[in-house]
């Protein structure tokens, strides 16, 4: 099972370095016949799609197993990575990185914008929920920091100078992975690699905590330190891809979904399964937006939502059925 | 040999006095049927010694060291809790919810062992799972579930087990089963606390019974002692037929005890 995700995820890598408005002369660099200027094709490869894949693989994969440890955690099949709030003050800190003008000299200070604003969101959800490790004051921690962030994007909007500025944060905000550079790659993979890290080693008592909380502390899970690795897990990973890729919805609610029966439910297992899995629909997606004949390239964040909110009208559909 | 005891234990849960002064200690070898009415703090007691919950004010030890002091995985491997609710919130197979029981024996990332196994197998035969190891704990009857949650907590093979209400939505059948499965369990030198609200199974099957009302204990010691009808009345508010049979003592509840 994540033998077969691993090789599909490495082949979707693959052809995403060979996707774009014009693949054919990249595909040539490596056969080596017709290629007249290899050193601009080079470049392209290594400055513009090798980051770009990257990206795809390292976000889609932090919004898959963010969202697995999430449900697993709440024990709920709708959560999501966006529900502890530090998507949303990363974002809020990238936005106001392009109001104040700071990206426009820096092109940095965008994603440095985005990590600053989701270690605050971080901290402030941490103090907010408080000790008790229960999972309803993190839900209601996450929709306070949520409809803050939400609040002061909108206020950022408002004051925009002008409306390009504001059409640049609207679409920011959409969630992209073009133009991104190895600069983003390396700004974000510490942070993920520590998320990833510290979600990975909580599969053991998010498989106890399916036989509820009582069972998992008796089985030796401490509550309150295991809500705090959770948080950091999801706030350091998740943070440090929307501050480099913007807000691409669905993946996190989507990908454990699909994955969860074949793994057995079990929500240890599903962990590492959606790690891959969210890698692989990220770069497919993103595969997607480059190949689509629209005339604009879609957004990333525009294309999962098309594809996630009819996914989530079935989920709820479904899940209807199975209570009735 | 396993001792665990709950010393002077208060409770004071949203401003309301749950527990007070309550003094429990079960020894290896000991089956100790917790008995009272609903609301009695018997559910409260056993998650206190599961250290689930934090006690007010008293004190717990386990062989004489305060219970505090051993590790979460330590003490997870020696006592075993099974909370009343029967739940599993992923429709898990029931050999993997079985297995769970195993975690504080395992090392991090370690596969399961073919000890582990063994284990799981053994708790899946005592609770008459076996049959259908391989099916999702969703689709499984409440008592059938009951009986899947036991298995789990009885695979980490504890020295002491806090049971609350095994046999609850079980057939007699099974319930009988059970009973004299934790029996078994006690006479191989495990300690066993039950909560149960069917006395007759307690005079039966429990070596010792323990009976709580409003959160004191009121009486302790074998069914005689406890099961009169005094206690019976007073405590529960029920007159009930009580007696000897050749296959052991009855206690069947006939009526609300007139004041």
């Amino acid at each position: 099972m994540l033998a077969s995700l691993a090789a599909l995820t490495a082949a979707l890598f693959v052809v995403a370095l060979f996707s774009g408005r014009s693949p054919a002369p990249l595909l040539a660099l490596f056969i080596g016949t017709g290629v007249d200027d290899a050193e601009t094709l080079w470049l392209i490869f290594n400055e513009i799609r090798l980051p770009r894949a990257l990206l795809a693989l390292l976000v889609g994969a932090t919004l898959g197993l963010a969202g697995a440890a999430l449900q697993g955690y709440l024990r709920n099949p709708l959560a999501e990575p966006g529900l502890v709030g530090v998507s949303s003050t990363a974002a809020l800190g990238a936005v106001l990185m392009l109001y104040s003008g700071a990206s426009a000299w820096f092109p940095m200070a965008l994603p440095l914008g985005g990590i600053t604003g989701a270690v605050v969101g971080l901290a402030l959800v941490t103090v907010l929920a408080g000790s008790t490790g229960s999972p309803l004051t993190l839900i209601l921690a996450g929709v306070a920091v949520n409809a803050l962030a939400a609040a002061l994007t909108s206020l950022v909007l408002n004051l925009a100078p002008s409306p390009f500025a504001a059409l640049e944060i609207v679409f920011w905000l959409l969630g992209s992975l073009a133009d991104r550079s190895f600069d983003h790659v390396r700004l974000a993979l510490p942070f993920m690699l520590v998320g990833w890290l510290l979600l990975l080693r909580l599969g053991r008592a998010l498989d106890a905590l399916s036989i509820g909380e009582e069972a998992a502390s008796s089985l030796g899970y401490r509550p309150g330190p295991l809500r705090l690795l959770l948080l950091l897990g999801v706030g350091l990973s998740v943070g440090a891809a929307v501050a480099v890729s913007g807000a691409i919805g669905f993946i996190g609610l989507v990908v454990p979904h699909l994955l969860r029966p074949l793994v057995g439910h079990r929500p240890g297992a599903l962990l590492p399964a959606s790690l891959l899995g969210g890698a692989a629909l990220t770069l497919a997606a993103d595969i997607a937006v480059r190949l689509a004949p629209t005339g604009t390239e879609l957004k990333l964040g525009v294309l999962t939502a098309l594809i996630g909110s009819p996914f989530f009208l079935y989920l709820l559909v479904s899940l209807r059925r199975s209570v009735q | 040999m396993s001792t665990l005891s709950a010393n002077a234990i208060g409770v004071t849960l949203a401003g309301r006095r749950v527990l007070e002064g309550v003094d429990v200690r079960v020894c290896a070898g000991e089956l100790l049927g917790l008995l009272g009415p609903n609301g009695a703090g018997k559910s409260t007691l056993l998650r206190v010694m599961a250290s689930v919950l934090a006690p007010t004010s008293g004190a717990l030890e386990l062989d004489g060291r305060p219970l505090g002091a051993i590790a979460p995985n330590e003490r997870a491997r020696r006592i075993a809790y099974l909370p009343q609710s029967a739940v599993c919130h992923w429709p898990m197979a029931v050999e993997e919810v079985v297995a769970l029981g195993r975690l504080p024996h395992r090392r991090a990332w370690a596969p399961m062992s073919r000890h582990d196994r063994e284990c799981v197998a053994r708790a899946m035969r005592a609770t008459d799972v076996e049959p259908f190891r391989g099916r999702s704990v969703g689709a499984l009857s409440a008592g059938e579930r009951a009986r899947v949650l036991l298995a789990r907590a009885l695979a980490g093979e504890p020295r002491i087990l806090l049971a609350d209400e095994p046999v609850a939505g079980l057939d007699p059948a099974h319930q009988l089963e059970v009973m004299a499965m934790l029996s078994r369990m006690a006479a191989r030198g495990a300690a066993v606390i039950v909560v149960l609200h069917d006395l007759t199974l307690a005079a039966r099957h429990c070596s010792r019974l323990t009976l709580l009302r409003a959160g004191r204990v009121v009486a302790s010691g074998d069914a005689d002692a406890v099961l009169c009808t005094e206690h019976l009345r007073d405590t529960f508010g029920i007159r009930a037929l009580s007696g000897e049979s050749p296959e052991g003592r009855y206690v069947i509840p006939v009526g609300r005890a007139t004041p």
